[in-house]
């Protein structure tokens, strides 16, 4: 694992008594990089987030995070110094009061920042004597971050970090995340849902689905090379004809195809095939997640 | 600041705690007050005298429930009152700070012991302060004596019940925890072997009435109590969250 990966995961199975949450997981995270983990319900994010943090161990495969080993107590240990999370259920200790918990949790971080956690209060509008238990969900998830983001830490592991913010609370932490990552050059790898809010922020994404990463790619590179191919025809679509290229969709006349850097050997084989009309386009995160999700969920 | 933590945990519990020896020992001066009065008292209620119903209620009820609640819920408990089912979300944030899970148990079990060590001492004062009333048979040193044995019954109980909540959620470790103290305190008192008669022990019989100190039975609690947590540790170290 070079200096420059912060998380390096090859082959990552995890298994339950009745499923498979990870099946073969493999994923390298550039140091300084912001890092979308993108999935449907249960594709296996949560589980990954647990296994880097020493909360549960994977039954295949290896996991590294900033070189260290997450099966291993010490090397955990130390990960969970240098690493802060959010998690999924961003519930805390509801007997003590925003300040009681920030109180407990800054002796743990010799590199806690006080400054930043002035203007995280602040900012994240966070009220302090307030007790933890009568904060809303979006105050709560606030917090949350509040105590993450002020560790000091190189690495963050966010689990759906805006989840219960309003659109301008989520707009406030966002720019925040942004500032952290390139003011202190923390890396951030944060699971979401909110796929425009991934667009906005993230440089790099990893798609998984049923435990498997379906793409790990830079959006850059995301935006260059995805493409929907839209065609309409005389008649049926010729389905088998576009198989190598990607699932077809197709409804009456038309049909779509999302191609990956292949989008001008679609159009040519559309026109041979007599395609009356062709037109392609630029894929949105979204459309990518759907129909990526879609056509393995349809194979599975 | 892991102590911060505990003590906002267990304060609620801790008032539990202080309560139920003090209303033991406030229903015990009542019947002193009526034995004094010449009133007569309900025999089968009370067993033997007023002064011996409030060692027993002390040893098999008192001590057993104040180190049951104490132990609380182990690491997975996050909150002051109330029972969870399954693991407390909160449990998450504990064990993503950068502490061992042993560290996290051993301040847990030292703090927790050390509370109820300290309610035990407030027992062993309410006996002292009731034993004129209640015209007991023990001069002042050895009511005293009691201390560490109630301390050493304690500790079994204690690690046990939190063997049981590294195992179990609150609830069920709530259910069988209780299920097995009250179970045993009844095979104990119903004549069971001496070995298993913590009640007993704790009332230091042997060391009062036969001058024995009875340290092997002691040093057995002490050994089974670190096997308790000992296993509780195995189990904790291995738990997937």
């Amino acid at each position: 694992m070079s200096a420059d990966t912060v998380i390096e995961i090859r082959g990552l199975s995890k298994r339950y008594k009745h499923a498979v949450a990870l099946d073969g997981l493999s994923l390298t995270v550039p140091r300084g990089s912001v890092y979308a983990f993108l999935g449907r319900n249960g594709a296996g994010k949560t589980t990954t987030l647990k296994i880097l943090l020493g909360l549960t161990r994977a039954t295949g495969g290896e996991a590294r995070v900033l070189g260290l080993p997450c099966d291993n107590e010490r090397a955990s240990l130390e990960i969970r110094r240098r690493a802060a999370s959010v998690n999924e259920k961003k519930t805390l200790y509801t007997c003590m009061t925003v300040e009681h918990i920030i109180r407990f949790t800054r002796p743990f971080f010799p590199a806690w920042n006080r400054d930043l956690e002035s203007r995280y209060l602040k900012a994240f509008e966070i009220p302090l004597q307030q007790k933890v238990g009568a904060l809303s969900k979006g105050t709560l998830s606030r917090l949350n971050l509040l105590l993450a983001m002020c560790r000091g830490a190189e690495l963050l592991l966010l689990d759906e970090p805006t989840e219960g913010l309003d659109p301008a609370a989520t707009e406030v932490v966002l720019q925040e995340l942004m500032s952290l990552a390139a003011g202190a050059g923390a890396t951030i790898f944060f699971s979401s849902h909110q796929l425009h809010e991934v667009e906005q922020i993230a440089d790099r994404v990893c798609l998984i689905h049923a435990g498997r990463a379906l793409l790990e790619e830079s959006l850059d590179d995301i935006k260059l090379r995805y493409r929907r191919v839209s065609m309409v025809f005389e008649d049926a679509p010729p389905v088998e004809a576009f198989a190598p290229f990607g699932p077809l969709q197709k409804d009456g006349r038309t049909a779509s195809v999302v191609t990956n850097g292949r989008a001008a050997h679609v159009v040519e084989l559309a026109r041979s095939l007599g395609a009356a009309s062709i037109d392609v386009q630029p894929v949105t995160l979204k459309e990518l997640f759907l129909e990526s999700t879609r056509s393995h969920h349809a194979a599975a | 600041m892991l102590l911060l933590k505990f003590w906002l945990e267990t304060r609620v519990r801790l008032a539990i705690c202080v309560f139920l020896p003090a209303s033991l020992a406030f229903a015990a001066w009542q019947v002193g007050v009526a034995a004094r009065s010449g009133k007569s008292l309900d025999a089968a209620m009370l067993g033997a005298t007023p002064w011996e119903h409030l060692l027993v209620s002390m040893a098999a009820l008192a001590v057993p429930m104040i180190a049951l609640i104490l132990a609380g819920t182990g690491l997975m408990g996050q909150t002051s009152s109330g029972m969870t089912q399954g693991i407390h979300p909160s449990t998450y944030y504990t064990l993503t700070l950068p502490v061992t899970r042993t560290r996290l148990l051993f301040t847990r079990t030292v703090f927790g012991l050390g509370l109820t060590a300290a309610v035990i001492a407030l027992i062993v004062v309410l006996l002292l302060l009731l034993r004129e009333p209640l015209r007991a048979p023990h001069a002042p040193a050895s009511v005293l004596l009691l201390y560490p044995y109630m301390l050493t019954g304690a500790a079994v109980y204690y690690s046990f019940a939190t063997l049981i909540y590294s195992w179990f959620d609150e609830f069920w470790g709530g259910m069988i925890t209780l299920f097995v103290t009250g179970g045993f305190i009844g095979y104990s008192i119903g004549g069971g072997s001496s070995w298993a008669s913590i009640p007993s022990f704790m009332r230091a019989r042997t060391a009062l009435e036969a001058g024995d100190p009875a340290l092997l039975q002691a040093a057995f609690y002490l050994v089974l109590s670190a096997a308790f947590l000992g296993g509780a540790l195995w189990i904790l170290k291995r738990k997937e969250f």
